[in-house]
Order: structure tokens, then sequence, then C-alpha cells
């Protein structure tokens, strides 16, 4: 992957005329722009569609949702699992490996995890996606009511008759 | 690189949009308690796990738990039988279920409960007087006796009753809530209650006329949707659609292709038959929306099991013959069958086509 300017957008015509490793150019809110194969964008099916339909693959396609440090992580993800085959048991090992990885580095900076889990949403990157909010459920996991609220600062609101119900069901269950 | 995140004011879950936050509690363990702890959060949180949708993805995402083996009824006690490297990835459940089960044979004075079924994690067995049902849950060693209403007991004249539990989408929310269904034959009519463990109450029973010579069949109903489904002769089907507070009792047809099969060889989950005993073929149908929006029964799948199992043959004259083959069971998600030869069990998982054998041949219909 290479990153910025217009030196990379000509490599990336140039390549385009290789089929099936085309070059695309995504750009994130801060102008940042982030040159990928099409095998990786297409891990997306926001481009992905965007591509069939014909779209602008020259122009490239700008994030107007995604921050560069995001779109960073996205776009390690997305080459992992776009330019890399996935049809032995070895390969899949080390797509399962990279995944751990990848998601044990994120989930010490719920921030961030949270910024690529939203990016992958807005992106539609479906694994991406699967293994941040399978993450974010993790650490709810085992956690009381008021753990789960000081972790993701969530503030108390049920009313009265919320409690009264809760109580109602208690008893039934 | 700072650390925005933090203990303090990590933004995750609060500001997430409701889709991307349903999303993420959706894969939460499937056990309703990790629900109910969630809903407990805050206002948001609880409205979005109460509602409909979200209880019918969480069924959907999580399916029916994994196939940890058999109940089979032994005259002593309640038997568990391990299924051999069950796609499960707590290895001492199957353990634990068989531990259980003996201590459960022997629940009461002395008395010996009988297996009916099982769904949804939890096994149906009524006492000896099939006076009072038991609801068990293995998995967490809970049990709630049921009193069976006169009528519905099933005593005396040719009575034939069929008992079964299930969750609804609905009741998933709730940890121990489920339900019992009993359907039942009497004097050319057909009965079915439902029981709810929320309200602690048989509902009203409801009733239709049986077509001329319906039976009940032996085999555990299916659950699709959120109706039962009964198999009965006369070449239909028993619907009892549980969805509503009210219950629908309906007799549908089946499949017009299954007319030519034998009853032993058919189990309905989501529904299949084996045909007649010469080509060997396990049929898979759905229950389906068709293009008129009508549910139908539709052919899903073909399996030609002389060429995925290894099934004995005996020599006949100068002819290999192959021996008959049987269904003898099939999870509640029709994802594993288990097919019966004169060789032993095998398992089948439909979706991969591997297969196990399970050395003994026990009557097996109840798979957990």
């Amino acid at each position: 992957m290479a990153t910025g300017s217009g030196a990379a957008a000509a490599a990336a015509d140039a390549e385009e005329k290789e089929s099936g490793s085309r070059m695309i150019t995504l750009t994130s809110n801060e102008g940042k722009a982030f040159v990928v194969t099409e095998a990786s964008a297409r891990q997306s099916a926001t481009i992905r569609s965007m591509v069939d339909d014909g779209g602008c693959v020259d122009k490239g396609f700008p994030l107007p949702n995604v921050d560069s440090k995001t779109l960073a992580r996205v776009i390690q993800y997305c080459d992992e699992h776009g330019n890399k085959e996935a049809h032995t048991v070895d390969e899949r090992a080390a797509l399962a490996k990279f995944d751990k990885d990848f998601i044990a580095e994120l989930d010490a900076d719920k921030a961030f995890l949270y910024d690529v889990t939203m990016a992958a949403n807005y992106l539609h990157i479906q694994g991406l996606f699967a293994l941040t909010t399978q993450c974010i459920a993790d650490t709810i996991k085992g956690k009381t009511p008021e753990e789960i609220r000081t972790a993701f600062g969530i503030e108390y609101d049920l009313t009265a008759q919320d409690e009264e119900e809760i109580k109602e069901e208690d008893t039934h269950a | 690189m700072p650390d925005v995140g933090g203990g303090d004011s990590p933004p995750a879950a609060e500001s997430a949009p409701d889709d991307v936050l349903a999303e993420i509690l959706l894969r939460l363990p499937p056990h309703p308690s990790s629900l109910s702890t969630a809903s407990l959060v805050c206002t948001r949180w609880r409205r979005l796990i109460r509602s409909p949708t979200f209880l019918r993805r969480v069924r959907a995402f999580h399916r029916t738990p994994p196939v940890l083996g058999f109940f089979h009824n032994s005259s002593d006690a309640l038997r568990f039988l391990p299924a051999p490297a069950a796609a499960t990835e707590d290895a001492h459940a199957p353990a634990r279920v068989a531990a259980e089960a003996s201590s459960v044979g022997r629940y009461g004075d002395d008395e010996v409960w009988w297996f009916l079924d099982c769904r949804h994690g939890r096994a149906l067995l009524h006492s000896p007087d099939r006076a009072h049902f038991l609801v068990w849950d293995p998995m967490t060693a809970e049990r709630r006796r049921v009193a069976v209403p006169r009528r519905m007991q099933g005593v005396g004249r040719a009575t034939r009753r069929y008992a079964t539990v299930f969750c609804t989408a609905a009741s998933a929310s709730h940890s121990s809530s489920f339900h019992v269904a009993v359907v039942f034959t009497s004097c050319g009519r057909v009965y079915a209650s439902v029981y709810s463990s929320r309200v602690g109450e048989w509902g009203d029973i409801i009733t239709r006329q049986a077509p001329f010579r319906f039976a009940l069949y032996d085999a555990p109903p299916a659950f699709v949707g959120e109706s039962l489904y009964f198999l009965v002769n006369q070449n239909s089907m028993l619907e009892l659609q549980c969805g509503s507070e009210t219950q629908i009792l309906s007799v549908i047809d089946w499949p017009l292709e299954m007319n030519t099969l034998r009853q032993s060889n058919m189990r309905i989950a989501m529904f299949l038959a084996l045909s007649p005993d010469m080509d060997f073929i396990l049929h898979l149908w759905a229950r389906e929306v068709a293009d008129d929006g009508e549910l139908k029964w539709v052919p899903r799948m073909a399996i030609e099991l002389d060429k995925l199992l290894p099934l004995p043959t005996e020599m006949e004259g100068d002819q290999c013959r192959v021996m008959p083959v049987s269904l003898c069971g099939l999870s509640e998600d029709g994802s594993v069958v288990f097919i019966q030869t004169i060789d032993g069990i095998f398992l089948v998982w439909l979706e991969t086509l591997e297969f196990k054998k399970v050395s003994c041949s026990l009557p097996m219909k109840h798979i957990y």
C-alpha cells in the first residue's frame, strides 16, 4: 500500500491496464489518499458496488466519514483479506492468526476500536465488522449492569416503572 | 499514539447508532441471562433488547445449540448418550448432561420420569401417572414441575397424546421462560393446549374435527418459525401456530412426492424423508414462503446416502444387495441427521456431508 499523491495515482493508472491488479484510491476525510489493490478495496461492499456500477474508479473514492488513522487500520485488514489467498488450511490459519492479533491490538484502545467498527459498518466490510462487534460484545460479557455502565460511560436512566417491570419479570422467571 | 479510549469515557456503545449497538448485543453469549443483564443497563439498551425484531435476530444469529447427544428411556432410569465429537466448543457439556440425566431419573420418591421430547435446550419428561410434566434444563440443572390438567393426561380410552417443550421468540428474552404444548386425539377430534411458564397456567384447549382415521405419529414434532408441526397419517401434518396469545390448529398437506414413503423414515425439522429403500436418497424439505405469499414445503436438498456412507451389503445369490437403512433422528435445526444401518448408527452433518459412526444401536429418538 502506498500513501499520498499524484505519483501513486499515476502508478495506479498504469497498473489498471493489467487485468485483476487495478489500483483504487481511497481518500480520508483529512484528504489523505490511500492507494490499494482492487481486491483489497472489494472487501468493502460499499466500494465494490460503486466499482461494479462503473463509478469513479479513476477519480478515487472520497470517504468523508473516515479519518486517516482509522482508514489506515481498515486498509490493513482489507489488504490481508483481499490480497491473500485463503484456500488451504495453512492459509486460513494464517488469516485467523492475523485476525486474532489485529483485534487484540484494537481491543487495547477502545475508542479506536469503536472508530474502526463504525468505519467497517459504513464501508460494509462484513468480516471486519463481525470481528470488532464481537470484540465489544466480549467486553460486555460477564459484567454486571453497573460495570457495563462504567465501562461504556452510560448514565443510569431506568425509570421506577422499568424497575417495577424488571422485578415482575424476575418473579416469573 | 495517544490512548483516547481509556477508562473514563470510551464512547463505544454509548454513541453508536441503534443498528451497530444491536449488532454488538447480538453477539453476546446466546444464554438469555446475558441479554437480561444487558437490558438492565439503560432504557435504550432495554428498548433494543426487548424489541421482537431483535429477539428474532438473536435466534437466527445463534441458531440452535449444538447437538450433544441423545436421550433414551430405559426401565430404571433416563440415559443420555453423548454424541461423538459433537460440534461443540464445550467438551465437558455432554458429560455434564449424562451425569445430570442419571439423577433426574431418580427424581422424587422412587419415581422414574419418562422422557418425552427436548428442544431449545430443555427436556420434557412425564411422571408414571402422567399427571405431571418435568421441564428440565440439563445445562443449568433447573427443573420445573408442571401439573397436567386431568383432561390432558391421556389416561384410558384410545387417546394418543404428544407433548413437547419449546421457547418462542418472545419468551427467549426471559431466562427461564418456556412453553409446553400437548396435542391429543379423542373421539374423532384433535385437541391442543399450550402451557406458559410466564403465566404459570395452561391456555384454553383448542380443538378441531380430525380427518377420518387421523392418527398422530410417534415422532418428535418440528418447530419452524413459531409453529409446531406434527406428523400424522393420511398424507397430512398437524400445524399448531404458537406465535401469539391464541394458538391456531390446522391440518395441512404433505408435499406430494412423499406419498410413497414409509412413515418410519420421516422426520420433520425442517422436514426430512428417506426415499424407499432402493435408492437411498435423503430428502430435505423446508417450510418457505412461496411466490404467492403462501407457506409451502419446498424441497431443499437430496443426498445420495449410498455414495456417502459405507452402507453394509449382503450377498444374495450372486448379487450384492445393500442392506436397508432407516432414518432415526434429526437435530432441531436440521443440520445433523442420524441414519441407522445394521452396522450401527451414523451421524451425518448435512452442511458438510461429514459423517461419523456412533457405535451402538439403541433406539435413539431424542436428540439433544
